[in-house]
């Protein structure tokens, strides 16, 4: 007479599958969550783009022979940023670098800009 | 062994017993336990990925206000940095320009229950950035509403700010769109004054 030739799984091989599952599971929402870091680190970055350019704006407008080395000074609407403003002195055209700096995961994240003044 | 003797009834027969022996399923037990494994699994993972698909969809949205504030900001900086005469009222939040003094310019907010009776109260929570043209010089009259939308849903002032400190511009927006908010803030120094 015809038997069916089937077994079950055991324990042991449920066991395997779901701690499986469980890895992918927790590499999936990983990748999700980088992807999400990534997105709050793009915003960080434009933000302080936008400061580091108001700084440029701010020296332009600013006499030659009073420029100087500044900061790092806490922005004074973004708290989390610090802008500091490094001149070469005595030099013409002299070059002036804006450093921004902020807090991002995993230590500190910053950008330069960097642009020459003439004395005229 | 001669093959003689193989049918098809014979061999399952033969082989038949011992299947029988090794047809184990499991126990009611395991099924039990292994049930309740997979349901606390099951109801973990649809939390964290609720959660996740929960930031995933705030990100997203506030993927969206960066790339329309900043382009916008953008847009104004370049356009204000090649002003020739600016012009801001403390208190008004526009910035009247021109780059040649022929064609003069406005940047305003706009919102449709709003009118524009100086000097403007922004009673209401958000506003459209505009840039319209101007009639006459710099003082001109435009029409309310008129002109290139820039940038939508902008915080009213004091929140957002658009004013003049000696020749420097400020340019400070806050946007929100499903409760994210996203605040931007630079400065132009106009090159041509």
């Amino acid at each position: 007479m015809m038997r069916i030739t089937e077994r079950g799984f055991t324990l042991l091989e449920i066991l395997i599958t779901i701690i499986i599952l469980t890895v992918g599971v927790i590499a999936l929402t990983s990748a999700f969550s980088s992807g999400l870091l990534a997105s709050t680190d793009v915003e960080n970055v434009d933000l302080a783009l936008n400061i580091g350019q108001a700084k440029m704006e701010e020296i332009k407008d600013t006499a030659f022979a009073s420029l100087a080395d500044s900061g790092p000074t806490v922005d004074a609407n973004f708290s989390n940023f610090n802008v500091t403003v490094d001149v070469s002195e005595g030099d013409d055209p002299m070059q002036a670098d804006v450093t921004v700096a902020w807090n991002a995961k995993g230590g500190q994240a910053s950008i330069t800009l960097t642009t020459l003044v003439a004395n005229y | 062994m001669e093959c003689q003797g193989w049918t098809s009834e014979y061999y399952l027969d033969d082989i038949g017993g011992k299947l029988l022996n090794m047809n184990k399923g499991l126990t009611l037990i395991e099924l039990m336990i292994s049930i309740v494994m997979f349901s606390i699994l099951a109801v973990t993972s649809v939390y964290i990925l609720r959660a996740v698909l929960l930031s995933w969809s705030s990100a997203e949205e506030r993927t969206g206000i960066d790339i329309s504030l900043d382009r916008g900001v953008e847009e104004m900086v370049r356009d204000l940095r090649e002003a020739k005469e600016i012009q801001s009222t403390a208190g008004y939040d526009e910035i009247r320009f021109s780059q040649d003094q022929s064609t003069y310019y406005i940047y305003y907010l706009y919102n449709a229950s709003d009118s524009y009776v100086p000097p403007p109260v922004f009673s209401e929570a958000s506003y459209e950035l505009r840039k319209a043209a101007l009639t006459g010089d710099i003082d001109g009259t435009f029409t309310y509403g008129s002109g290139q939308l820039i940038i939508t849903d902008v915080l009213a002032p004091a929140t957002s700010d658009l004013s003049l400190t000696g020749n420097l511009l400020t340019i400070d927006l806050s946007v929100t769109r499903n409760d994210e908010t996203i605040r931007s803030r630079t400065e132009v120094r106009p090159r041509n004054i």
